[in-house]
């Protein structure tokens, strides 16, 4: 299912936030070249929000023990975490972003 | 699973906690537990001596805090342990300082020619270098200065763990005259230097790029409230020096003590003493058999918790999280599990080699990637254990080590020493 989560005027470049398309908890990241992404936003390591965390280039890093993980595809760069966070589709239509569940 | 596995509700007013799974379950609750300073300095025991490590050695770090203070402390201080951070302080700051140490000490052969050296006084000078380096003090490149700061941070840290050690009173004379000079020659004139940086980047003097991070950068910039008084600066960065130069240094002493049994039973392995994936199982046996090298460590449980053995931790009850003694599950680790073994297959679980050896849950060790690496292919360690392998060291048969003198009816498993003084020969040339 395709929910409407934010939109581009609320996510600047470079910044990242929490949104809970179907009550899913999502990472969502614009990066400073203007992509978005979306993914799971418990860190896979100790379930830590993510999106509390810093978005460093292409990495978002937990806030609490440092993981990274590329939010273009959800695999850690980092340790402790060692296992991925899932992603999820990202579209947008005009000022919309849109997130697939 | 053997006798000592299981979850010992004493007598007295604690709960211990040793089984592995019952630890995990519990150190990553968000709401079962709390660190409390009170609890690790055993004020309860010695209200005198507690509540001195308390005020003056634990109450102010971030290690000691829970809730937000904790967690925006702790993101602040994570990049300067980022992947990069950590590359450029390697290899820009503890191989060059290892090397030259390990320089000097082979250019001074005693007059029966042979090198000697003590071990804790190398790695802690390295260490030294390291931690200097993030939590930005100034003026540390030399000798003298690094020595004075070494005679300072082995006091301070047993005052910080003073619950453990013999003679409480006399470990915390001592501590607070260290911490005194510390204070005052250390950290003070480099916040000074930081403040007057803030200054200069605020004023478009210099660029935020051309201060290196650190924890006094942050500080002079009051990045966390907690920050704007130097007292708690000094408290922070103090623990900031125990955690790092003493347990970086004992895990590698501990490390070459074990060797020492290894290669005598096992003489064909003395082909990989240098092979860095072999040193680095053989860190992660010495961190999963004796970290954090005290019997346990304390948390306070806040609500009443059923553990997956059956222990139930009442709200309000102290507990014991003894990690050694949880760390040698054979149902994990193997039928060997309470032996060093750097040939340990990896567990199939999924647990790490190093098992709870970091911790885990919101206070997991902060150094953990300087140990085992971003990638965990090993960090600095593996490759000072690379170094020290290659220069030969063997004990000094004619200087036994010394350690610290603990309170024994602490430590339930296992005597884990803290090493003082570990004396060294170097048998083989650069």
């Amino acid at each position: 299912m395709r929910y409407l989560v934010a939109t581009l005027a609320e996510l600047g470049p470079g910044s990242l936030r929490r949104v809970d398309p179907g009550g899913v908890p999502v990472c969502l990241t614009r990066l400073t070249d203007g992509e978005v992404h979306a993914i799971g936003d418990l860190c896979s390591h100790e379930e830590v929000e993510l999106s509390d965390g810093d978005l460093d280039g292409c990495e978002v890093i937990c806030p609490a023990h440092g993981s990274c993980f590329d939010v273009r595809t959800g695999k850690p760069n980092g340790l402790p975490a060692t296992e991925p966070v899932p992603t999820y589709p990202v579209s947008l239509d005009g000022d919309d972003i849109y997130v697939e569940i | 699973m053997n006798e000592t596995m299981e979850t010992v509700t004493t007598g007295c007013p604690y709960t211990s906690v040793n089984r592995f799974e019952d630890v995990a379950t519990l150190m990553r609750s968000k709401t079962a537990i709390a660190h409390r300073p009170e609890l690790f300095a055993g004020v309860a025991a010695d209200p005198v001596n507690g509540e001195i490590n308390v005020r003056e050695f634990l109450q102010a770090s971030f290690m000691f805090t829970e809730g937000e203070s904790h967690r925006a402390r702790r993101k602040l201080l994570n990049p300067l342990v980022r992947a990069d951070a950590l590359s450029g302080i390697r290899e820009d700051v503890i191989l060059p300082e290892a090397q030259r140490l390990l320089a000097e000490h082979r250019s001074a052969a005693g007059p029966d020619g042979v090198c000697r050296m003590d071990l804790v006084e190398y790695l802690e000078r390295v260490f030294l270098h390291f931690t200097a380096r993030l939590v930005g003090l100034v003026d540390m490149e030399s000798n003298e200065r690094i020595e004075r700061m070494r005679s300072l941070a082995g006091p301070i840290a047993a005052g910080m763990s003073s619950a453990y050690l013999d003679d409480r009173t006399a470990v915390n004379t001592r501590a607070l005259a260290a911490k005194r000079c510390y204070t005052e020659e250390f950290v003070l004139p480099s916040l000074a230097w930081h403040r007057d940086m803030r200054a200069r980047i605020e004023v478009g003097e210099l660029s935020e790029s051309d201060v290196p991070n650190s924890l006094l950068k942050m500080a002079a910039a009051v990045e966390h409230p907690m920050w704007a008084e130097d007292a708690n600066v000094v408290v922070e960065s103090a623990l900031l020096f125990a955690a790092s130069v003493g347990t970086s240094t004992q895990s590698i002493v501990h490390t070459l003590v074990f060797f020492e049994d290894w290669f005598a039973l096992h003489p064909e392995d003395l082909t990989d003493a240098t092979d860095p994936t072999f040193l680095l199982n053989a860190l992660c046996e010495t961190i999963r058999l004796r970290a954090p090298f005290s019997p346990y460590t304390t948390r306070l449980s806040l609500e009443e918790t059923e553990l997956p053995g059956g222990t139930v931790c009442p709200a309000g009850e102290e507990l014991h999280i003894e990690w050694v003694r949880a760390n040698r599950d054979a149902e994990i680790f193997g039928p060997d599990a309470h032996y060093f073994n750097p040939r340990r297959p990896t567990p199939a679980t999924g647990t790490p080699r190093y098992g709870l050896g970091f911790g885990m849950g919101t206070h997991q060790c902060y150094g953990l990637r300087v140990v085992v690496g971003n990638d965990g292919k090993g960090g600095a360690h593996v490759e000072l254990l690379r170094m020290l392998m290659a220069a030969g060291i063997k004990p000094d048969p004619d200087n036994p080590p010394t350690s610290l003198r603990k309170d024994m009816s602490k430590f339930t498993i296992e005597d884990i020493p803290r090493y003082l003084t570990y004396p060294v020969v170097l048998t083989a040339g650069a």
